[in-house]
């Protein structure tokens, strides 16, 4: 690994998030949060400033960003974030202890979302903001937001784009590595603002408008409420909600297409389609199953597109407690955890792309049984997917599950029900929110250990970088120096 | 500027990588191997799509439809051909095709390709020019090889030079040459009028070829003619150059050594159309004894073109040794630093000959129309003190040093007009010649922040907008 070069990157994001906390500092004055609160942003910024510009002074002797330094920077710039954005909840004093701010944190930048907080209505705005601005920076990534930003950018920070984005084989839209940066950052601006607007117009207060646009538009979660959406009873606000969970659950690319007038290849994405249609027939059949609790089905249907497009999207924003739901209702949403949306999406989850893959490597298989020696080409949006994106796609599988497993384990040795520790280890690595049981639609993560938190932070952080990034720090020839640096 | 290159080799990959780091080109290179992007995708800001170049969904995926250059630098020419008439079909506005075999001939114009570039030929070219003046180190080529640009040691003529000025030396002898730079203790003077020579002054001459070789003339350096060359290798490079030597010097005599019996056949039979000073001898040139035995002792010169790098590297050192005054080297793969540090002075490079074709080309498209723009800039000598340009103007608009003759114009220092190209023919200005509409002109300038024809005039200061790149 070349540790000036990722020194020189963490110290780069570190000064980058001391600007980002101007924001939360400001809400604080604005809103004349006690001093203690205002100094609690204060002085993490401080802290950001000294580590940014300290580690920023590296000087490596080679710019480029091998695949390994990319991905270790990248995990290791996230958790740097994290550790640092979980100051101000620390200084704040109104978190029980370290691990919960740093849970809290954590869940903020990956856009998980669920929160260690029982009440959350008591905390000063500025806090509350800054749990929400960090899901709308962790939501289209902050290299990629660095990328646009530093013109030093060279070719080689494509490897920081992939380490980051999420999907099969992640790449740039255009030839230019800072402009395509800078177009997935301007869709995601104006998308924010379209959001911002609608929920301005649908009658939501101008704080919770805010707040809300930051968390669904990173597929976050967290809300100002400690019942969600459902709090404001606002039907109007809901929709726009849900077709914005809905649209961040989308390739960024498919945007770009559209933009550029290339309709007819955008609507051919097979990704696109299989994920339209699943959530069509998800909602139609969630409505009619819960319209014996809602009376009719017209009235079911506004808590299952919610619901629906919430979980599909991995935000985990609830409006409705689906704990109470039937099983199938539940199920459809739980599997959600492990699908998510689309790559290239701010969403968490496998992504449905992979789903698609495999399903047709299988097929495949099966076809080969019964024609052995016959070829079988896979392909997808009519080109031809190589047989070492499918393995990395089967093996990213393999790695998710695995993770899951030894997980859900750990979390376990406290002692809650398989469905409440399996159903955090899954929303946690999916990056959704609210699991089952005793972590469900209107409880929250506060009571489990020290131990369980931890995992779970770890997990949130492996789903967001999509595991490899973060397993690679497990290789101990990463931390050994490369022969130049 | 959408550029698209098919092939990714080495000079598919050079190109690629010099245009990606400029911020006005957007590429996409294509490669029916996916394999050979692997080692350029972290140093190439490009998109790198796998496919067949000619193949329409390929193309259109690459954006040929409004694309305003395509390469194709494939290893076989019938795809390059083919690549460029597909792109041209599509909507793209340039193609250039890397074409080796002789078999099209002219037909590539009727094709409906721009241009083609013969990495052979333009290697034999270069290797031929580097043959013409024994005496002049470091010959540089402007303008695709129309004027050249050579080193000369006032030392090697002082009764020619010292104490005089550059009016009274033309004065004296007629030589269509300017003296368009002078080293002098690591500095680098562009001369005006009234500048003296002096003992130890190193001088950059431009020219056209003829003029240059007439200048040694006058200077009683008659370039002796090299008796024997002696050609390792016999591949396509060789038959060019022993063709252009046939040429140019038809009484050397050419000894070319291959070990491939085919290729010394073919390279035989179609060498005897041409000339009959070519002698084709069948045996392994990295051979000591082979060598021996067809006197490399007695060449004037030995050129080393086997399609292996090491080859030619230790035939070279071998030659050199051997005590032969001039050894030429072609390199294609091994680090060229490392092989001047080896001693070999004389080395060529076909991928950075290609590469340079190409490039040049595209910047002709880009020096902007219409607007005098400058369309390259050579660095032809770098001192101490600053660097000596030569740069390019092609004059497309009206501009307020046109229609003047040059003795009128009141010029920055350290500033001349070096050439002039009009109507295909090439000729340094006098006093009283003008700029025109149409001109290809070439200043040679100190001062780098010429962007604009009209920063030549001293009066008018560089200005700071119309600096595009």
């Amino acid at each position: 690994m070349n540790y000036r070069l990722v020194l020189r990157l963490i110290g780069n994001i570190l000064k980058i998030e001391a600007m980002l906390m101007a924001f939360p500092l400001a809400v604080s004055l604005l809103y004349k949060n006690s001093y203690r609160t205002i100094a609690a942003f204060a002085a993490p910024m401080l802290i950001l400033l000294a580590a940014g510009f300290a580690l920023g002074s590296a000087k490596p002797k080679s710019m480029q960003f091998r695949a390994r330094d990319a991905f270790a920077a990248a995990s290791l710039a996230w958790m740097a974030m994290s550790f640092f954005g979980a100051l101000p909840f620390y200084f704040s004093g109104g978190f029980a202890s370290f691990i919960d701010c740093i849970f809290e944190s954590v869940s903020g930048f990956t856009s998980t979302g669920i929160s260690i907080l029982v009440y959350t209505e008591n905390l000063p705005e500025s806090i509350l903001f800054w749990r929400s601005f960090a899901h709308w920076t962790g939501g289209i990534g902050v290299l990629v937001f660095m990328l646009a930003a530093t013109p030093e950018a060279n070719a080689s920070g494509v490897n920081l784009l992939k380490a980051e984005s999420t999907g099969l084989s992640p790449d740039k839209i255009v030839p230019k590595v800072r402009q395509s940066a800078k177009i997935l950052c301007l869709i995601y601006l104006s998308m924010s603002a379209a959001l911002f607007v609608m929920l301005i117009a649908s009658g939501m207060p101008l704080f919770d408008c805010i707040i809300n646009t930051a968390s669904v538009a990173a597929t976050g979660g967290l809300s100002n409420k400690d019942i969600g959406i459902g709090a404001y009873g606002n039907a109007a606000a809901e929709m726009v909600i849900a077709l914005f969970m809905f649209l961040f659950g989308v390739n960024f690319t498919i945007y770009y297409y559209i933009v550029n007038k290339k309709i007819k290849q955008a609507l051919a994405d097979e990704e696109l389609r299989v994920y339209v249609a699943i959530v069509i027939v998800s909602i139609a059949v969630i409505a009619i199953d819960i319209s014996s609790i809602y009376g009719s089905v017209p009235s079911g249907l506004r808590y299952a597109i919610f619901q629906v497009t919430s979980m599909v999207s991995s935000t985990g924003m609830v409006t409705a407690d689906f704990e109470s739901w039937p099983a199938l209702s539940r199920a459809l949403l739980f599997i959600f955890m492990f699908t998510g949306a689309c790559a290239g999406s701010t969403s968490g989850g496998a992504k449905m792309v992979r789903f698609i893959v495999l399903y047709k490597a299988a097929k495949a298989e099966l076809r080969k049984i019964i024609h052995p020696g016959s070829e079988q080409p896979i392909a997808l949006n009519g080109r031809k997917v190589s047989s070492d994106i499918i393995s990395k796609a089967s093996l990213f599988l393999f790695c998710y599950f695995f993770l899951f497993i030894v997980s859900v384990l750990l979390v376990s040795i406290e002692g809650a029900d398989i469905l409440t520790s399996s159903s955090a280890v899954i929303a946690s690595l999916s990056n959704s929110g609210p699991g089952l049981n005793a972590v469900g639609a209107y409880k929250n993560y506060s009571k489990l250990s020290a131990l369980s938190k931890s995992v779970l932070s770890f997990c949130m952080i492996a789903g967001r970088l999509e595991i490899i990034p973060v397993l690679i720090l497990f290789k101990p020839s990463i931390w050994k120096r490369g022969g130049m640096d | 500027m959408n550029i698209i290159i098919v092939g990714c080799g080495n000079v598919g990959y050079a190109i690629a990588r010099s245009l990606s780091a400029e911020k006005i080109y957007d590429v996409t290179v294509i490669d029916s191997d996916s394999d050979s992007f692997e080692h350029a995708v972290e140093t190439t800001d490009a998109i790198f799509i796998n496919g067949n170049g000619f193949s329409e969904s390929t193309l259109i995926e690459a954006g040929a439809r409004d694309a305003h250059l395509l390469i194709s630098v494939t290893g076989s020419d019938e795809t390059n051909i083919l690549c460029c008439i597909c792109a041209k079909h599509l909507g793209t506005k340039n193609t250039i095709a890397r074409v080796s075999g002789t078999e099209l001939g002219g037909m590539w114009k009727d094709l409906g390709i721009d241009a083609i570039i013969n990495p052979e030929l333009q290697t034999a070219l270069e290797i031929s020019r580097q043959l013409r003046y024994p005496t002049a180190a470091n010959v540089d080529t402007l303008l695709g090889g129309r004027v050249e640009l050579i080193t000369y040691k006032v030392a090697d003529a002082p009764g020619f030079f010292v104490g005089k000025s550059p009016s009274q030396f033309f004065g004296e002898y007629d030589a269509d040459i300017l003296i368009a730079a002078v080293e002098r203790d690591g500095k680098a003077i562009v001369p005006n009028g009234d500048f003296i020579f002096q003992d130890g002054d190193l001088l950059r001459i431009l020219g056209r070829p003829s003029s240059i070789s007439n200048f040694f003339f006058i200077l009683g350096k008659k370039p002796e003619r090299i008796k024997d060359t002696m050609i390792i290798g016999g591949g396509r490079t060789t038959y060019w150059l022993a063709d252009l030597l046939s040429r140019q010097a038809p009484k050397t005599r050419v000894k070319i050594i291959e070990k491939d019996k085919t290729r010394c056949e073919s390279l035989a039979e179609k060498l005897s159309i041409k000339t009959s000073m070519c002698l084709v001898v069948h045996g392994d040139g990295a051979n000591e004894e082979t060598l021996l035995s067809e006197d490399i002792e007695q060449a004037g010169c030995v050129i080393c073109l086997t399609d292996e790098d090491e080859h030619n590297v230790l035939i070279s050192l071998y030659s050199q040794r051997a005590g032969i005054k001039k050894v030429i080297t072609e390199v294609n793969y091994v680090n060229q630093k490392l092989v001047r540090e080896l001693g070999l002075k004389n080395i060529v490079c076909p991928l950075s000959i290609t590469t340079e074709f190409i490039m040049r080309y595209i910047k002709s498209l880009t020096g902007n129309e219409g607007n005098n723009e400058r369309a390259m800039a050579n660095e032809i000598y770098d001192g101490a003190d600053g660097s000596i340009q030569a740069i390019e103007f092609k004059v497309t608009a009206k501009a307020r040093c046109l229609g003047t003759p040059i003795k009128g114009l009141k010029l920055r220092n350290s500033l001349l007009i070096g050439c002039i190209i009009r109507d295909e023919s090439i000729f340094i200005p006098a006093g009283d010649t003008s700029l025109q509409m149409g001109d290809t002109v070439i200043i040679i300038s100190k001062e780098s922040k010429i962007h604009h024809l009209d920063d030549i005039l001293a009066n008018r200061l560089p200005s700071i907008f119309s600096g595009s790149l």
